[in-house]
């Protein structure tokens, strides 16, 4: 519901959300009170400490998870999952008893959609991601980096407005994840979809986001912000040389730091 | 030929069953056993194709796998519905999870009394008994296999836009299939044995009947040609199960 007399162009609103979980010890606070606003086309990266919390809180925009607070995507708040809302997850969830094309099928299938445009926009996908040739292969056949596309393809096929990242590219080698993460950039600048990623990767958030947001460690809470405006028509190799990159990798790489730092002294061990 | 060659491990199980065959067929010839004990395994084979050529082992043997498959069926269907309600259901889960942890591990065969007084003397009380043998194990097995099921596979189908409905027939199933597989290969012989067992206590025809038959008129070649099938029906339909299996990626269940 959106109060009287605001009017906005935020894409996703995040207010006052909290979640706890109920363990045998009693309650464990795992969010606290997180704000946060995405304007439409923005690409916005949560870094933070392991066990922080970030992936509960893109949960929770997914509508995975409930929590107290409210998320509201273009000004309505959030009933569950939609289709509104397209996720990736690390470990690639395809489905292992389909193969790559009925993987990007799934979302379509489930939609009113005309069996010749499903069949195109499949095509379509299955040449983006480079996967022509192995469109009957099953994901168990595929490499690591191409599960992730397959990944990607199947969220995109339903042209979700927001994409949510959970650590997209964690599960991939340094070189698969740089080449990933050159084409996340091209489909977003291509599609200027809004982004909230999740991430602990520092040179990524920089390389990818406009937008980053520093969590702090259990309890979750927002404690820092860096904006990001970097020259992206530089190629990658120009642009993670140069200077404003690097600071900013610094700057954010140091917030972390001592978010994880303090993380590990309230809980030695 | 290197000793893990799988044509070598063959020539080898071959050969270990060879051996026991020829030392029956000594045994038996050289008098040790009564033929009543011990018919030696070439009679047995000469009156196996003698039933086989009679059409009465074929008969018997439609009649018991026909039960076996019956109750089989029944039991999946219905292990599968009681499982993935458990899964999924609270109130689901408190009310059968008493009858299954009691059913289990009881002896079914006990309850082949009622269900002859209850469903006759025919095939029915037997493919019902049969069901409610298997409907255990089936249903153990898919129950473990929904609660296994990882999460961000549900969480996808929710966000790929599936309803409740097509995320249970699309998504919860098929993520279940390998696992609900491998709970009917375990049901599998314990359907031949309550089939072949009630017809042996209960009648009706069928394998277990005449193999009970046979034996009171003291016809022991036919006993032993009736085992011998057994044997071989319980190994060719697990081994057929196993290899449809590997063939299908819904039934392999790899990620």
């Amino acid at each position: 519901m959106r109060p009287a007399g605001t009017v906005s162009d935020a894409k996703i609103e995040i207010r006052g959300l909290s979640k706890s979980y109920s363990t045998g010890h009693g309650s464990l606070l795992a969010i606290d009170t997180v704000d946060l606003t995405l304007a439409e086309g923005e690409f916005v990266s949560i870094v933070g400490p392991s066990g922080c919390g970030k992936s509960t809180l893109l949960y929770v925009v997914g509508g995975f998870l409930s929590a107290d607070g409210d998320v509201l995507v273009d000004g309505t708040p959030i009933r569950g999952p939609g289709t509104d809302r397209g996720i990736v997850f690390q470990d690639y969830a395809l489905f292992p008893w389909l193969t790559v094309r009925r993987n990007i099928l799934f979302g379509l299938e489930r939609r009113d959609v005309p069996q010749a445009e499903r069949d195109a926009v499949a095509d379509r996908l299955i040449g983006v991601i480079g996967l022509k040739g192995f469109e009957h292969r099953y994901p168990r056949e595929l490499s690591g980096g191409m599960r992730q596309r397959v990944a990607i393809a199947r969220t995109m096929a339903c042209d979700p407005a927001v994409l949510l990242l959970d650590e997209p590219f964690g599960a991939l080698d340094a070189q698969t994840r740089e080449m990933m993460q050159d084409e996340l950039l091209r489909i977003w600048l291509d599609t200027r979809k809004t982004v909230l990623m999740i991430t602990h990767d520092v040179s990524e958030a920089v390389y990818l986001s406009n937008r980053i947001c520093i969590m702090s460690a259990r309890p979750g809470r927002i404690v820092e912000e860096f904006s990001v405006d970097l020259d992206r028509t530089l190629p990658r190799e120009e642009l993670v040389v140069s200077e404003p990159f690097n600071r900013l990798r610094n700057a954010v790489w140091l917030s972390v730091r001592r978010q994880a730092v303090a993380a590990a002294h309230a809980d030695p061990g | 030929m290197s000793r893990h060659d799988p044509l070598w491990l063959r020539v080898r199980s071959v050969a270990s069953v060879v051996v026991v065959l020829a030392a029956w067929e000594a045994v038996a010839r050289a008098g040790l056993v009564p033929p009543l004990f011990l018919p030696a395994f070439s009679t047995v084979v000469v009156t196996l194709w003698g039933v086989i050529r009679d059409g009465s082992l074929p008969e018997d043997l439609a009649i018991s796998l026909g039960r076996a498959a019956g109750g089989l069926t029944l039991a999946t269907l219905a292990g599968v519905l009681v499982g993935i309600a458990m899964a999924r259901n609270r109130v689901a889960h408190w009310l059968l999870d008493p009858f299954v942890a009691l059913g289990f591990p009881s002896p079914k065969i006990a309850f082949l009394p009622i269900f002859i007084l209850w469903f006759g003397i025919g095939s029915l009380s037997k493919i019902l008994l049969v069901g409610f043998a298997c409907v255990f194990p089936v249903a153990i097995g898919t129950y473990a296999a929904a609660r296994g099921i990882n999460r961000v596979l549900i969480w996808s189908g929710r966000s790929l836009g599936a309803s409740a409905g097509v995320l249970l027939g699309r998504v919860v199933l098929p993520a279940c299939a390998p696992r609900i597989f491998a709970a009917m290969r375990v049901a599998l012989p314990v359907a031949l044995i309550t089939t072949f067992t009630a017809e042996m206590v209960g009648g009706g025809g069928g394998m277990g009947a005449t193999l009970m038959y046979s034996q009171r008129f003291f016809e022991s070649p036919v006993v032993f040609a009736y085992l011998l099938v057994m044997l071989a029906v319980g190994l060719v339909l697990d081994t057929t199960m196993r290899r449809l299996q590997a063939r299908s990626p819904v039934l392999r269940g790899d990620a």
